[in-house]
């Protein structure tokens, strides 16, 4: 492996480190600068309704134990600083009260493939697809439909995308109801026709949602940004007049010189992508993690909102740092130093 | 009697630039004729501005707006060798298909940033290779790495991404790019400006090498006459669009007939001659108002009355050798 | 610095007189403004529930019912004016905060290179990584005791200062090779006059937009947070109100005289907002003006 790589992948690992640790130092820093009486405050509202919920005294202890030692209620500030970090990268946050008597743990596990599947289908879809419809509308840059294209993109773009995202839920779930947004059944039989269906009834509009403002709004933008770019450039020009087909002009010329910093593009928004599929699926009633953030946060579940937090941080963060780590390797300009 | 690859008729061409509402035509190509024999390099020299480098785009048909073809024909023989082609009057994506790389090519100006960064130097080859002569696989890296070995590349590089290579190396694939379809024709914009002086020979060099063996004609543009002294066998001097003497180079050089010539001619430093060198004086003209008559006659020490008003013809002077002077008129 | 405020009034109406957008959006925003600032005149009882007859559709009896009424007995009318000054309240912390620690950490990063700016990039980078949908909901989660306003535009400025930073390190560096200020800097200028008046202007271009990108995204944000309860439900802003529509199902129950304002001036600031960014940036890019 060669010197610099090895430089890269060190530094790029040191920062993954450090964005998980100063996500959760900040977390504990907040925390500590309050003035302790919120922090028993929220203890107290919280074991009033873990009290309410779970009823068993002995699950009730043990949840007062763990917010007694994470929130900094005991011991000294190293041994709180070592017990928040670590129950922040195993997710031990004990009992969730909204899923007793499941843990943390485990019910965030139930969840997490529906949301990974739905992000990771979309997200990628999106980026697929905005940026060979910019790349197309730069090579068709001055005719009307990349004219049209173009202002569709930038009345989409700045508009936040629940909004567009409410819309598609009055229009297909109130107007034509062909998706409900009611909570779903799976059916049990994971390799049923029925199990198959039901995915797609639930995964289309959150996805349509995410792919279509993604697609059309910032991915498309930058491509185009970009292709206009090079097409300006002086290989691209003598690609033309080599009488290289338009064909590969757009791919090997186009859309491969695009397509690299669209990477590291997609590795820097991965948060900003993160939330959104979230918001998307509080929106849709999807089944993910999003949806249960939101009923943990309105039933005052901090133990399973904590976990789901440190979940977002330490997911978002692999997946960049993996998208980092590849890029260098798809990249010749990068690679071969 | 001898056949001639290319042949170019009264061949006008400019720019038409709209400014705030008005528009003004940029007279960059005013009636250029020429007829080039087989196996020849033919050198073009000019000013900055001149013309030469929108002359070669009109000769290749590379013609994006604002760039107009006024009148005028470009003529290529075809590979059979009965009848012409008439390259400007092709549609474009004939043109690409069927002329581009086929009969003609071109070793861009700025060769060090021509070659695709995401692309390997072997890909490179083979998508020329597969258009134009269906050519795929292994023959199409054999035919490669000869050429590439023609000028002088091992063929480790076959692999390489351009970004590995030197600007020279680079500059040397191009050459080898534009020859491996074995065009007829092939045009060279500025060869040497962007380099120094060791690599311009090496390049001046490899060009001459290359010609004799591939028995080709290559267009050689450029500003620098001295480069162009070591090249050509014929020169062509342009002149505010127009060519204003032509012929084999000896006999331009030895024998310059027109002031301009002349004038260039005296600037160049000589071994052995310790006089001081006079520049050019003037500057060219501004080509969207070129002065009536003849273009250069602003600048010009042995200027005639007529000159002013009237367009010189291009008169032989001495045998193949070409000169649009009122100078030479004999009455 | 008295001889600086005439440039920028000066150049504000340049800007203002050269491009369209700009012009449009500013009036726009203008207009919105004066809209909400009818809230200073709102009166007392405003805030409380119930006072107003609940679900009343427009009516001209009184200022109060001009918009017509909430399904908890509150005047739209009012709730809007003031939901549109608090949300730009947020906006103008979240943005006044975040876009200077960005520009100052940029430029510092940008001017002095080396390992400074390798330090701050990796803190900046490190930042950059963080969910921040995620972060702001547990944050807010659990200061919700404490939360205000202000508190709130601190934390969502949490979130967005890293691009900030990142974009004016940036255009710092490339500005740094340019000739001029080379030039300035071999003619014995010390460095923090460089900064001040050679790199400062260039950069004020974009400042000037990214602070207004950013307060497009603050409220955006904030709204996204009303969403799931966690604004200040008891204040009103665009955020909170949509949330209440959501919550007594206005939609279905068609008390569009409830729904449509909120959205509708939520829909017009982001495009004022917009065509204000818009504007600046064709107007600061002197390829996109046209040719002058």
């Amino acid at each position: 492996m060669r010197r610099p790589f090895l430089r890269y992948v060190t530094l790029r690992t040191l920062i993954f480190l450090a964005t998980i640790f100063t996500a959760f130092t900040l977390t504990f820093l907040i925390l500590k600068a309050m003035p302790t009486d919120i922090v028993k405050n929220m203890v107290a509202r919280s074991m009033a309704v873990a009290g309410a919920a779970l009823g068993n005294p002995e699950q009730i202890q043990k949840m007062y134990d763990m917010y007694y030692e994470m929130f900094g209620l005991k011991g000294s500030l190293m041994e709180q600083y070592i017990g928040f970090v670590r129950r922040f990268l195993t997710m031990d946050f004990g009992i969730s009260i909204l899923a007793r008597p499941a843990t943390v743990r485990e019910i965030i596990s139930y969840k997490l493939p529906w949301t990974v599947a739905l992000l990771t289908f979309s997200t990628i879809i999106a980026w697929v697809v905005g940026n060979i419809l910019g790349a197309v509308a730069s090579l068709i840059e001055g005719k009307k439909l990349s004219k049209f294209l173009q202002a569709l993109a930038i009345t989409l773009y700045p508009i936040p995308y629940y909004v567009f995202a409410l819309i598609l839920t009055y229009v297909f779930a109130y107007l034509i109801p062909l998706f409900s947004l009611a909570p779903v059944r799976m059916p049990e039989n994971i390799f049923s026709l029925e199990f198959l269906l039901t995915i797609l009834r639930v995964m289309t509009l959150p996805a349509l949602s995410i792919i279509i403002i993604g697609a059309l709004g910032w991915w498309f933008l930058s491509s185009r940004a970009l292709g206009l770019n090079i097409l300006s450039e002086d290989f691209y020009w003598y690609g033309e007049i080599r009488g290289l087909p338009g064909a590969i002009l757009l791919k090997k010329y186009l859309l491969k010189n695009i397509m690299m910093p669209q990477i590291t593009a997609l590795s820097l928004n991965l948060g900003t992508i993160f939330g959104g599929a979230l918001l998307t699926e509080m929106l849709f009633n999807f089944p993910g993690l999003g949806l249960l953030l939101y009923q943990a946060v309105n039933a005052g579940d901090y133990p399973l909102v904590l976990g789901i937090v440190s979940l977002s941080i330490i997911g978002v963060a692999v997946a960049s740092y993996i998208l980092d780590l590849v890029y260098p390797l798809i990249d010749p300009r990068v690679r071969y130093r | 009697m001898s056949s001639f690859p290319i042949i170019v008729k009264n061949l006008s061409g400019g720019y038409l630039i709209g400014l705030n509402g008005t528009k003004k035509y940029v007279d960059a190509v005013n009636n250029v004729n020429f007829k080039l024999e087989e196996n020849q390099i033919i050198g073009i020299a000019g000013e900055s501005g001149c013309g030469k480098s929108t002359l070669l785009k009109m000769l290749y048909g590379y013609l994006k707006p604002p760039l107009i073809v006024r009148k005028g024909e470009v003529l290529l023989q075809r590979k059979s060798g009965s009848g012409y082609i008439d390259v400007l009057k092709m549609n474009p994506e004939e043109r690409k298909k069927q002329v581009w790389w086929k009969y003609i090519s071109w070793i861009p100006q700025n060769s060090m940033n021509v070659l695709n960064p995401v692309t390997r130097i072997r890909d490179h080859f083979t998508e020329v290779l597969k258009v134009h002569m269906k050519l795929e696989g292994k023959d199409a890296d054999e035919l490669a790495k000869s050429y590439l070995s023609n000028v002088g590349l091992s063929e480790d590089i076959m692999n390489a991404f351009p970004h590995q290579l030197s600007g020279g190396m680079r500059q040397r694939i191009v050459i080898a790019l534009s020859l491996i379809t074995k065009p007829k024709v092939v045009l060279a914009d500025e060869p040497t400006t962007a380099v120094d002086v060791i690599t311009q020979r090496a390049i001046l060099q490899l060009l001459a090498n290359v010609q004799k063996e591939l028995k080709n004609i290559i267009i050689v543009v450029s500003h620098d006459l001295s480069i162009l002294a070591m090249l050509s066998h014929k020169i062509a001097i342009m002149y505010a669009g127009k060519i204003v003497e032509m012929g084999p180079l000896d006999m331009v050089f030895e024998n310059p007939a027109h002031p301009y010539t002349k004038m260039l001619l005296n600037s160049l430093p000589k071994l052995g001659d310790k006089s001081a060198k006079k520049g050019v004086s003037g500057s060219p003209p501004d080509l969207a108002s070129p002065p009536p008559g003849c273009r250069f006659h602003p600048r010009c020490q042995e200027c005639l009355s007529l000159c002013k008003s009237k367009e010189p013809p291009f008169l032989e002077v001495e045998k193949d050798h070409f000169v649009a002077c009122f100078l030479y008129e004999r009455r | 610095m008295k001889v600086r405020t005439f440039p920028v009034l000066g150049s504000f109406i340049t800007v203002f007189k050269a491009n369209f957008k700009f012009r449009v959006g500013f009036v726009l925003f203008l207009a919105i403004m004066f809209f909400g600032s009818f809230s200073l005149f709102s009166p007392e009882y405003h805030q409380y529930l119930y006072y107003l007859p609940t679900n009343h559709p427009p009516s001209l009896e009184s200022i109060d019912m001009i918009l017509g009424t909430t399904s908890n007995g509150r005047s739209v009318f009012w709730s809007l004016t003031n939901a549109i000054i608090n949300s730009m309240l947020i906006a103008t912390v979240t943005s006044m905060v975040a876009c200077h620690i960005g520009l100052i950490l940029g430029l510092v990063a940008g001017v002095k290179g080396g390992i400074t700016d390798r330090f701050i990039m990796f803190f900046t980078d490190a930042f950059i990584a963080i969910p921040g949908l995620p972060l702001t909901i547990m944050l807010v989660m659990i200061l919700k005791p404490i939360i205000n306003l202000v508190l709130i535009g601190l934390i969502i400025s949490i979130i967005s200062w890293p691009w900030s930073s990142r974009m004016i390190r940036s255009i710092t560096l490339s500005l740094r090779e340019k000739d001029f200020i080379v030039l300035a800097q071999l003619s014995g200028m010390s460095t923090l006059k460089v900064i001040m008046f050679e790199i400062f202007p260039h950069l004020l271009g974009f400042h000037l937009t990214n602070i207004i990108n950013t307060m497009i995204l603050t409220i955006g944000a904030e709204v996204g947070l009303a969403f799931l309860g966690l604004s200040i439900l008891e204040m009103d802003t665009l955020g909170t109100m949509i949330y209440w529509i959501q919550r007594y199902g206005a939609m279905l129950h068609n008390l569009w005289w409830w729904v449509v304002p909120p959205v509708f001036i939520l829909i017009l600031l982001f495009l004022s907002l917009y065509l204000i960014s818009a504007g600046l940036q064709e107007y600061l890019n002197p390829r996109l003006r046209g040719g002058r």
